[in-house]
Formats: structure tokens, C-alpha cells, sequence
């Protein structure tokens, strides 16, 4: 594992692999729309409205899925200060944060035409909006602290803190009485939608999932870069010694 | 388009804002980034060459 976390080998993995994964980005993008608005059937009761849940669900995994990355980069980087896991843990940050931005949003979109408000304090939104807050806290560490090495202690403990919170939005909606509606995918006895509106919802997980990976291994090399620039710039500040 | 398409319309455009804004700072970021690297190499070399004739 140590060997894949050298930068140089990263950067040459990363570059090796990125156009396919980009490929398979906008592969998945256009299939899973294609399903989305074209293929699954509309819902008798919501009419269309419901395909607000092909962007809002993904949205809502990712944010999740995310911070749950950055909990586990962090504890890597804490533990065994692998080279590259705080950097990775860094480059989730403004994505992760971007998915439960977009969450917030759609979900307020479904909110109102389905419960007649774009906002209550439910359970499910209110840790939700938790985590947001969570993630500009994570941000704005790794922002104000100037020296890497405790910038990347202090974030991570940040980020371990911050992962019971992903916990409570998972069963938010079994420990208490929401509004939201309780887990339709992810459940022991299978999901409770099937057919198209499932291939619909897989295939908009995925292309969100691909497009995630394509993103932050951008943002893993453009601190790679930096760390280099740096280097560089002390080099040149010295005349080279 | 039905009163409530309103909101779908919404919630398909907020994602393709988000998802394009991200995917245009995060490589713009990186082109920048690898600009200036070039560029301070390019430095570095002009830097090493006068060393080396002096």
C-alpha cells in the first residue's frame, strides 16, 4: 500500500487511469439521465416530481460517502503517516462539502411540492445540515493553519469527531420519527423500489460515484503540485544554494 | 409542464451547476497549478545554467 502512496507513482497512476475513469464519468451520465427522465416510468401518486430523488439520493451518498473517506484518509494519516492520505483526505473536503450543498438543496426541491415546505427540522435534514457545517469546520482547518504537519493532526481529529454525525444521518429515520422517509436502498431486506426507477437510481449513483473520483484525484494532484511549487519556490528564495 | 415540474426543473439545473462548477475550479485549479510548476522549473534550469557558467 506504502508503495502506491509515493506521489511521483501516484501522479503516473492517476494520469494513466483518468481518462477512463472521466470516460466512464460521462458514460454513466448520459445513461443514467437517459433512465432517469426517458425510461423509468412515472410514480402514480408523485407523478414526475419524484425524479428529483435520481439526483437528491446520489447526492445526499456521496456527501456521506465522502466524509466517511475523509474519516478513514485521516485515521491513515494519523496512524501511519501514509504520504498521501492527508492530502487525499484534504482534496475530499470542498467536493464532499459541494454533494451536501447540492443534498440540502434538491431535498428542499422534494420538500416542497411533497410535504408543502422546503425546510423543517426534521431529524434526517438537521443532521444533514450538520454535516454541511462539519465539512466547512474541516475546510476551514486545513485553511488556517499554516503548518502541514498539525494542520493534518488537528483535521483529522476533526474528521474522526465528526464521523458519529454520518452515523446519526444513516439511521436518523429509524431512531426517530421524521418526516423523511426511511431508507428505500440501502436496507437488510432489499430496496423497496425495483425495475427502472432502480437501474435509474444504481446508474445516477455511479456516474455521481465516477464523477466524485474524477474530482478529487484532480485536487489530490494539484496538491501534489503545490507541495512541489513550494519546494521549488525555497529552492529559488535560496539561489539554489 | 405541471405545477410541480417546477421543481424538478430546479433540481436538475442546482445539480449540473454544482457538478459543472466543480468539475471547472478543480481543473482549472490543476492546470494552474502545473503552469506554474513549468514555469519555476523553466527558473530553476535558467538558474542552474548561469551557476554552472560562472
Amino acid at each position: 500500500m506504502h508503495k502506491f502512496a509515493n506521489p511521483a507513482r501516484f501522479m503516473r497512476l492517476s494520469n494513466m487511469f483518468l481518462p477512463w475513469i472521466a470516460g466512464l464519468t460521462v458514460l454513466l451520465f448520459v445513461l443514467g439521465l437517459y433512465y432517469a427522465l426517458v425510461v423509468a416510468p412515472e410514480d402514480y401518486q408523485m407523478g414526475n416530481t419524484y425524479r428529483i430523488m435520481f439526483v437528491h439520493v446520489p447526492a445526499a451518498y456521496m456527501a456521506q460517502f465522502g466524509y466517511g473517506a475523509i474519516a478513514v484518509a485521516s485515521a491513515v494519516g494519523f496512524i501511519w503517516k501514509h504520504p498521501l492520505a492527508d492530502q487525499a483526505a484534504r482534496a475530499i473536503g470542498p467536493v464532499g462539502a459541494a454533494f451536501t450543498a447540492l443534498a440540502l438543496i434538491t431535498g428542499s426541491l422534494w420538500g416542497k411540492p411533497m410535504w408543502g415546505t422546503y425546510w423543517i427540522w426534521d431529524a434526517r435534514l438537521t443532521s444533514m445540515l450538520i454535516l454541511f457545517f462539519v465539512y466547512l469546520g474541516y475546510i476551514a482547518v486545513w485553511q488556517t493553519i499554516e503548518d502541514h504537519a498539525r494542520a493534518a493532526k488537528i483535521a483529522a481529529i476533526v474528521a474522526m469527531v465528526g464521523l458519529v454525525n454520518v452515523i446519526i444521518i444513516k439511521f436518523s429515520v429509524d431512531w426517530w420519527n421524521t418526516l423523511h422517509q426511511p431508507a428505500s436502498l440501502m436496507r437488510l431486506d432489499g430496496p423497496t423500489i425495483g425495475g427502472d426507477m432502480l437501474a435509474a437510481l444504481l446508474l445516477m449513483i455511479a456516474a455521481f460515484n465516477m464523477f466524485f473520483f474524477t474530482i478529487v484525484i484532480w485536487r489530490i494532484q494539484s496538491l501534489i503540485l503545490r507541495r512541489r511549487i513550494r519546494s521549488l519556490r525555497i529552492q529559488l528564495g535560496g539561489g539554489l544554494g | 409542464m405541471e405545477g410541480n415540474d417546477v421543481f424538478l426543473l430546479f433540481s436538475y439545473v442546482a445539480s449540473a451547476v454544482v457538478l459543472i462548477a466543480l468539475f471547472v475550479t478543480s481543473l482549472w485549479t490543476k492546470k494552474k497549478d502545473e503552469a506554474t510548476l513549468r514555469k519555476l522549473q523553466g527558473q530553476i534550469r535558467d538558474l542552474t545554467d548561469r551557476q554552472g557558467k560562472k
